[in-house]
């Protein structure tokens, strides 16, 4: 489903990335770990497609979501048009991702009028929307307090099960890996070597 | 979070005492501003220096009853939303690509320093001689003089785009004028506006000078005619009519276009 085989990655001098290989299986849930700064939001966006300067060679399917760290919302347009614009499905297709991840009622509202948890939702109704063959979550119950991160988790896992999507997660919080993964990676040191625990 | 009901209420009332507030602090200093012309008027006891503001409202009045006044507005009316619209197009443009691509910024920040050096009268010059006394020369001039500008308001918004929405726009894969119409046009929303309406402002005075030194009919023709029969009061009549104008534009089109692009702030 997934197969990275890169040579490395560098900002100017400085290598964040020293030669990885791994593939993820369909239907499989990776949680990649590591602390805050060793490189996995570079490599996430390698696998993503969004950093393209880079050394190997990484496939992955075309019909790919991704939850970004912050919502990423459209503020100037309401809930269900950022659902509907961005991905380009119907509205009720949006309408119905909308209810399933609670926000039924809220099609209207501005994101500015839902609170930080339900932009969360949103952002994670938006991607299973398009019915994902990858998902790629980074970091996506940041800022969260911790009854909120439970119930995203839950949330996040009942989705994965029911649409059957390869999902690749990154956290710094073994608790969260635990609870959402099939299989973890942990990235470490600099630059950045990978190992399976 | 909706807010309850109770809040909404207090909240619109606030509004409407500020907005009415607002309006009698405006209709009071517009007031005194026509006292102090009435009162220099009266000392100077020279209509043919300064005519009182009843005589020009009279001047104003009898240009219109005669037709010609509507006349030579439309027609300055008209360069102005021309000169506007070539202005905003071309400054959006040149914006945008200038505040997405660096390589273009620094090939052609050069030529935009320069061009916002340019004095507006050169540029009339020019064009009158290189083009003629024509419509398209006229309408040229002005444009040139107001798109740096516009380049340099829309590059400044440009460059503080919010890289996050690029990759969103990215990875799924949105169309480049969807791109442009739902996620880079919402960001530039406050440089144009505000690019819009500084830039009607100059623009109108730049066709004024354009039509003072190259055109038959207009405010701006006007105002030379009457500047030559030394007849003060009409040239203030012809110059209040069209402000007159300019700021309906300004309250009916300009600022109800601004607040609905920005009604998701208020929301």
């Amino acid at each position: 489903m997934i197969s990275v085989d890169i040579e490395g990655k560098a900002f100017g001098a400085t290598r964040i990335l020293a030669p990885l290989k791994f593939s993820v299986q369909a239907g499989e849930t990776v949680a990649l770990l590591g602390p805050s700064g060793v490189g996995k939001t570079s490599l996430l966006r390698i696998i993503a497609g969004l950093d393209e300067a880079y050394t190997g060679r990484v496939e992955r399917p075309d019909a790919l979501a991704m939850v970004f760290q912050e919502p990423t919302l459209l503020n100037w347009r309401s809930a269900l048009e950022n659902i509907t614009l961005v991905t380009n499905v119907a509205p009720q297709v949006a309408a119905s991702a909308m209810a399933d991840v609670g926000l039924a009622g809220k099609e209207t509202l501005f994101p500015a009028q839902l609170s930080l948890g339900q932009r969360r939702r949103l952002a994670l109704a938006r991607a299973f929307s398009i019915k994902p063959d990858l998902l790629i979550m980074d970091e996506p119950f940041a800022s969260l307090d911790q009854e909120r991160v439970t119930e995203m988790l839950a949330l996040s896992r009942d989705l994965i099960a029911a649409n059957g999507c390869t999902t690749l997660f990154v956290t710094h919080s073994q608790a969260e890996a635990d609870m959402l993964a099939d299989r973890l990676l942990r990235l470490d040191g600099q630059p950045a070597t990978l190992s399976e625990t | 979070m909706a807010k309850p009901p109770l809040c909404r209420t207090v909240c619109s009332s606030i509004l409407v005492t500020d907005r009415f507030s607002n309006t009698a602090i405006r209709t009071a200093s517009l007031a005194v501003f026509v006292s102090f012309w009435a009162v220099a008027s009266w000392i100077g006891d020279d209509p043919g220096v300064l005519p009182s503001p009843w005589i020009v409202v009279q001047l104003i009045w009898q240009e219109a009853a005669s037709g010609e006044l509507f006349g030579h507005l439309v027609a300055t009316l008209l360069r102005v939303l021309a000169a506007f619209v070539v202005a905003m197009f071309i400054g959006l443009a040149l914006g945008l690509i200038m505040g997405r691509s660096r390589g273009f910024d620094r090939w052609f920040d050069p030529w935009l320093v320069v061009l916002l050096n340019l004095p507006a009268l050169v540029a009339i010059v020019l064009c009158y001689i290189w083009i003629g006394l024509t419509e398209v020369a006229a309408i040229l001039a002005v444009s040139l003089n107001k798109i740096p500008m516009v380049t340099v308001m829309i590059r400044e918004g440009a460059r503080a785009f919010d890289s996050h929405l690029d990759d969103l726009a990215k990875v799924f894969h949105m169309k480049p004028g969807k791109r442009l119409r739902h996620i880079l046009l919402p960001q530039l929303a406050p440089h144009i506006a505000a690019a819009a309406r500084s830039g009607i402002a100059l623009i109108w005075k730049i066709v004024l000078v354009v039509e003072f030194l190259g055109r038959s009919n207009g405010v701006g023709f006007q105002i030379h005619l009457y500047f030559q029969l030394f007849d003060v009061g009409r040239v203030l009549a012809y110059a209040f009519a069209f402000i007159a104008v300019m700021l309906a534009i300004e309250a009916f089109v300009l600022r109800p276009a601004e607040q609905a692009a920005s009604r998701w702030r208020r929301a």
